[in-house]
């Protein structure tokens, strides 16, 4: 009764529509302009290195001789946790109040989607949240492999699973317009957010 | 309470709200637009959208109990709140029971549904706004009047002004230098917070997923850091599934702030797991009705839909005038003239459905389709049967209706009109009508009636000759 009454006032959407959104296939080397194209409009810096040792040296370039905050050296791709050795670094398991005089946040990600310039964070032993949340500057570094289209895509590699892990995408550094509109990077997250894309 | 007439008049004579509002709707209309431009085929987006949000509320009973059951899965406690007064009382028990006394929050518009702020304090909690724009209004002691901008009134010198005089800061009125002020006092709060409380933005069905949204990170800081983690959710806030999820977040932002996304979209499944180094301990949800059911089971039910992206606000002409406080409540713009009286009953509000031209823009740019102009129609349409009409009113409609329905009546009447007004115009113009005609000339001159009426210029028109073969019309 109560649900035939409820049904009366909810109208039927059109008809025709697709049972669900397309996610046509990409080319990697479209996907991976299209991800550039997007962090340019975001105000991310982005460094694209053809090998491992390109992307060490990169790292150990950014981060020499400030604070850092990372995620565990083995869970870093390319054998980043390398470039960690000589710097002041603290980990997840370190006390906040360290963890928040870090000037550097050290990260990798799940998945880079190109069609928002998003980063996908999944959390787990050895990677820290607060790593791309307390420092002012996130670095995050990205394979190749992992580049996919858009959230959909992403969303269908859990489709299936039981359990959905803690998830956050990322997309530019942190911002607010909340004063006038005028935009203001850096409110509780990063300001600044660097993306290394590897092979 | 104030009256709503009383709060339009004081928006109305205020310059800086005028001036803050146009620039700021004009902006998040125009960028809207072109933001949604970017999106391939955006209208059947939208229309997906509405389908997926209308069919789960065909059975919000059934998804409510399936969304618990992986709640529960996830390791999350659920509770039921009837009232905004039981959401409060809930959250209260659950601080006090843990030994709370710190809660940062991340703005959500149900718990100011609830006004849980004033009752947290009661109980002795500290509380502190962690979004930028709540941060201020807490500090300023006043209400958010956008659902999504909740200074949006306010100019960046007023702005200045309070946090000198609430925080015993410089004064500045450069957005940048305030927005770094509040990073370090909220940074503070953060590290010794013990609560954290949320709204949602989204529940996810399927997966007992909890999504927020938030531009500047502080969602994610008040479920990282505290070791208890509570959120007030709409019961109306559900999507069936993650594929779902991914429609509502393409047409959301785009809809709110002309952002392809959200910087921060997170999907919270828990509190923390085996091994992980942050994450609450301890997570609930309050599943908060007050009123909703209610309204589901009605002509509003529609409403329902709605994902609370303001975009009704921008491109309302009332909403761009008036500003939020007007409405009195909530919920401000389209949206609230019909949450409000959905919500806490149509007897006090009934002027809120009045507050609309109904030309429809409200419609046009929802992300879900929801028909307004239709719902506020059936609001007045209650207002009558329901709340008390004034008598004047009423016996003038009846009045009119007696006339309209009797031409020779109607022509007496109108002749009669003619005649007394040509009296009180002067050159072309009525400045002042009498008695209860009065409210009509109280903020603006009536133009006055033509000399003749279009019935008289239609009988004395010249007949054209009739085509051969055809007798000329008789003009009645």
């Amino acid at each position: 009764m109560r649900q035939a009454q409820i049904r009366a006032y909810l109208p039927e959407s059109p008809h025709g529509l697709p049972a669900r959104l397309a996610y046509p296939a990409t080319v990697p080397a479209a996907r991976r302009a299209r991800f550039l194209e997007e962090l340019k409009l975001l105000g991310v810096e982005a460094f694209v290195e053809e090998d491992d040792a390109g992307v060490r040296d990169r790292v150990k370039n950014l981060i020499a001789g400030k604070a850092i905050l990372s995620w565990d050296p083995d869970q870093l791709p390319y054998g980043a946790g390398e470039a960690l050795q000589g710097e002041a670094v603290s980990f997840g398991r370190d006390p906040r109040e360290q963890q928040a005089q870090a000037d550097i946040g050290l990260t990798g990600c799940e998945a880079a989607l190109a069609e928002t310039g998003s980063l996908a964070m999944v959390s787990g032993p050895g990677r820290p949240r607060t790593a791309s949340l307390l420092p002012l500057t996130h670095i995050a570094l990205i394979r190749q492999a992992d580049l996919m289209q858009g959230m959909g895509e992403f969303f269908e590699r859990y489709r299936q699973s039981a359990v959905l892990p803690y998830l956050v995408f990322i997309t530019g550094p942190s911002r607010t317009a909340d004063i006038e509109l005028s935009l203001t990077l850096g409110v509780h997250g990063p300001g600044k957010l660097i993306l290394i894309l590897g092979p | 309470m104030s009256h709503f007439l009383d709060r339009v008049e004081t928006a109305l004579r205020d310059p800086d709200l005028k001036t803050a509002l146009g620039r700021a709707t004009e902006r998040l209309g125009s960028r809207r637009s072109v933001s949604l431009d970017s999106l391939p085929d955006s209208d059947a987006v939208r229309d997906m959208a509405r389908r997926a949000k209308l069919g789960l509320l065909r059975d919000l009973a059934g998804n409510l109990e399936t969304f618990e059951k992986n709640l529960i899965k996830n390791g999350v406690q659920v509770h039921w709140a009837e009232d905004g007064a039981a959401a409060n009382r809930i959250m209260v028990d659950i601080a006090k029971s843990r030994g709370c006394k710190r809660a940062v929050k991340s703005k959500s518009m149900a718990t100011e549904e609830t006004h849980l702020n004033h009752d947290l304090l009661e109980a002795g909690l500290e509380v502190l706004e962690t979004d930028l724009g709540e941060y201020i209004v807490q500090l300023a002691e006043t209400t958010p009047s956008h659902i999504i901008l909740p200074i949006i009134h306010m100019t960046k010198e007023s702005i200045g002004k309070v946090m000198h005089e609430k925080i015993k800061v410089p004064y500045t009125s450069d957005p940048e230098k305030l927005a770094k002020i509040a990073r370090a006092k909220l940074r503070e709060a953060f590290l010794s917070a013990d609560l954290g409380i949320t709204g949602a933005n989204f529940g996810v069905v399927d997966s007992g997923a909890l999504v927020l949204v938030s531009n500047e990170g502080n969602a994610r800081l008040v479920t990282t850091l505290p070791r208890v983690h509570v959120a007030v959710m709409g019961i109306e806030k559900l999507v069936p599934s993650l594929s779902d999820l991914d429609l509502m977040i393409k047409i959301l932002a785009r809809s709110a702030t002309g952002q392809k996304i959200t910087t921060y979209t997170s999907l919270v499944t828990g509190p923390r797991r085996e091994g992980e180094a942050d994450g609450c301990q301890e997570m609930h949800v309050i599943l908060l009705d007050n009123g909703r059911s209610r309204i589901l089971g009605g002509p509003l039910a529609e409403i329902l839909g709605c994902i609370r992206c303001g975009a009704c606000l921008n491109a309302c002409p009332v909403y761009k005038n008036v500003g939020g406080h007007a409405y009195g409540d909530t919920y401000p713009g389209p949206i609230g003239s019909i949450v409000t009286p959905g919500l806490r009953g149509i007897k006090a509000w009934k002027e809120l459905p009045d507050a609309s031209s109904l030309c429809g823009a409200c419609r046009d740019v929802c992300p879900v389709r929801l028909d307004i102009p239709r719902m506020l129609l059936e609001l007045r349409k209650q207002a009558v049967d329901e709340a008390s009409i004034p008598w004047a009113l009423r016996i003038g409609l009846w009045g009119f209706g007696v006339a309209a329905s009797r031409p020779w009546l109607y022509r007496a009447g109108a002749g009669l009109f003619r005649w007394a007004s040509g009296l009180m115009a002067k050159s072309g113009w009525i400045r002042k009508l009498p008695g209860l005609a009065a409210g009509w000339t109280r903020s603006r001159d009536l133009k006055a009636p033509a000399p003749k009426s279009f019935q008289e210029l239609w009988r004395q028109r010249p007949v054209r000759p009739a085509p051969a073969g055809k007798e000329a019309a008789p003009v009645r």
